[in-house]
């Protein structure tokens, strides 16, 4: 990042804390009618600030990429309404697109061209294009400029479509899962890349599926659940209140437990797990008890409250309700 | 990725439309390499307006006046626009659209009428070049004499030609790959081949039949390029000054009220995307 320069507008989060980039409020979203009628976003709000990354997380059909179009302004929604620098995305693509960078999911550039190619193309569409050999050497591609699209490998397209996004300088940037396929080397500089985007005060949206990303780069991230945000905050705010675990497994003949703080489930397989909202202080507790007893603590696992817990929580209960209707 | 190198984001940004000409050649521009690398759309659009006067050739051997040839000359023409025009046109937009590419291209800048002009902008220009030089070879190879009235045969041509543009984007609707286009273009090119006149004569026709074959959008395109070409009407009788330009007129409606009615579809029905 040597040669990094600080764009002219380039406004951070600490010199306008409360500039509204864009706002969504009561955003719904209804796929079919009657009987197949499926409701994919479910009364969403959401405000994001200028400078901010926002991580949008989810399960597999909990709505990011249904919620991501409508913010996008590429789908009107059901209901509800969407702002983005003041407009609606939808109605007034005119005045967003040209601030705006989209990276989807799905490629689309024509087989036969190469990679200079394909973004020269998509270039000269933007409004404020940026030098294309600039671009390609920010995703790493200079050397693959002269090759077809249909020879490059699935990771370079992708980094073809980050470079696509940021292609014209947008001041708003939706990464719609944007290391998915990369190897991790290539993922490491993604997310140097997109740091230092951020670092120029580019207000960046990411949907992932990785928790390590949003848990590296995201300032505030949601979870989405069933179309709806069930979390919402930084990291720490999300992680914060949810319960810590300890799994072990006990030999049969092993003596009644201490006293814990936490919620402790022990089945007769000798399998315990503790729930706990002080994990220090139950730990040491059961370590002690085991010393006393004599007792090996088998396949001992103990574990704070993560990004990870916490998804794998909600995830979960989705599939329990799903497992029951 | 390490070192990202920034520019400056434009102070300010040129006129919108300055933006949209040169949105229009970049996407043409990128068009127009696809068309250069696909060998076998960009044979057929070079080989058959150079060989169709050749088909013509015993005919005009045996002694076939102008008048005699000027049915099978809109035939010809409409021959050409409906496989480099329509079916090039047909199979490049279902490219485009399986590829995502139209997808893509729809969530930038450029509006919708932009990116399909421009995707259909090479296939146009290559067709202007060959129908050119096929009409100068009919000239010299079928004895025919230089146009007389220039105007309506390039009108002909040119709404023929994009007349056939919105046809190509409805038929695309019901081609699923660049493959079943072969099977998906047959009833449109049937049917526009008997408005030209090529396969059933009028003649033979109740006169119902007949007047609605006029109607179709390669009927107007025959009449213009006889009318511009040889200055005869239908029945072969010259036709001249005021009522010349009354039939031209006319037959320019019809084309332009297709390419109305082509583009109407296009913009409310065209689908973006690969079905799901």
């Amino acid at each position: 990042m040597s040669t990094l320069h600080q764009a002219p507008t380039g406004a951070t989060s600490s010199t306008h804390p409360a500039e509204v980039l864009l706002r969504a409020e009561g955003l719904s979203r209804h796929y079919g009618r009657g009987k197949d009628s499926y409701l994919a976003v479910d009364g969403l709000d959401l405000t994001l600030h200028r400078g901010e990354l926002f991580g949008l997380l989810g399960t597999n059909g909990a709505g990011k990429t249904s919620t991501l179009e409508v913010l996008e302004g590429l789908a009107r929604p059901t209901s509800g309404s969407v702002h983005v620098f003041g407009h609606d995305p939808y109605r007034e693509r005119r005045a967003v697109r040209p601030r705006q960078g989209l990276m989807l999911q799905t490629g689309g550039f024509p087989a036969d061209l190469t990679a200079l190619e394909a973004l020269t193309m998509w270039s000269r569409t933007l409004s404020t294009p940026r030098p294309v050999l600039d671009v390609l050497a920010d995703v790493d591609l200079t050397d693959r400029a002269s090759t077809r699209i249909s020879s490059l490998s699935g990771g370079e397209v992708r980094r073809l479509d980050l470079a696509s996004a940021i292609a014209g300088d947008p001041e708003l940037l939706f990464l719609d899962e944007p290391t998915t396929g990369l190897d991790p080397e290539s993922r490491a500089r993604a997310w140097e890349l997109i740091a230092s985007l951020k670092q120029r005060g580019t207000t960046i949206v990411l949907t992932t599926h990785y928790l390590e990303e949003a848990e590296t780069l995201a300032d505030r991230l949601a979870i989405m659940h069933r179309g709806r945000i069930v979390r919402e905050g930084t990291v720490a705010e999300v992680v914060d209140g949810h319960a810590a675990r300890i799994r072990v497994t006990l030999p049969a003949d092993a003596p009644a437990l201490p006293v814990l703080h936490g919620q402790a489930n022990r089945s007769t397989s000798g399998r315990l797990e503790v729930t706990t909202p002080s994990l220090t202080s139950d730990l040491h507790a059961l370590l002690t008890w085991a010393r006393a007893a004599r007792i090996e603590l088998t396949g001992l696992d103990a574990r704070a409250a993560s990004l990870e817990s916490v998804f794998l929580e909600i995830a979960g209960s989705s599939n329990l309700v799903e497992g029951r209707s | 990725m390490t070192a990202l190198t920034a520019s400056p984001r434009a102070a300010t940004s040129a006129p919108s439309r300055t933006r949209r000409r040169s949105r229009l050649l970049g996407l043409a521009a990128a068009e127009l390499s696809l068309l250069r690398r696909n060998r076998m759309q960009l044979g057929t659009a070079i080989v058959l307006p150079l060989a169709l006067p050749f088909f013509f050739l015993p005919l005009a051997r045996q002694g076939a006046t102008p008048d005699a040839l000027a049915g099978v000359l809109g035939t010809m023409f409409v021959i050409v626009l409906l496989f480099v025009v329509y079916y090039n046109l047909l199979s490049t937009f279902v490219a485009r659209r399986q590829e995502l590419v139209l997808k893509r291209l729809r969530t930038g800048e450029a509006s919708d009428a932009t990116v399909l002009a421009a995707t259909a902008a090479p296939a146009l220009l290559l067709a202007t070049v060959m129908i050119t030089i096929m009409a100068v070879l009919s000239i010299l190879l079928l004895d025919l004499p230089l146009p007389q009235n220039p105007v309506a045969l390039v009108l002909g041509l040119s709404l023929g030609a994009a007349t056939l543009v919105p046809l190509a984007l409805v038929t695309a609707n019901i081609t699923r790959t660049v493959e079943s286009a072969q099977v998906t273009s047959l009833p449109a090119m049937g049917i526009l081949m008997i408005g030209a006149g090529g396969i059933l004569p009028a003649e033979i026709l109740p006169e119902w039949a007949a007047r609605l074959i006029t109607a179709l959008p390669s009927a107007p395109i025959t009449e213009l390029v006889r009318l511009g070409w040889l200055g005869i009407g239908a029945d072969g009788t010259p036709v001249f000054g005021a009522e010349a330009w009354t039939t031209v007129a006319g037959q320019a409606a019809i084309l332009l009220g297709w390419a109305l009615l082509g583009i109407l579809i296009v913009r409310e029905h065209f689908r973006w995307e690969p079905r799901g």
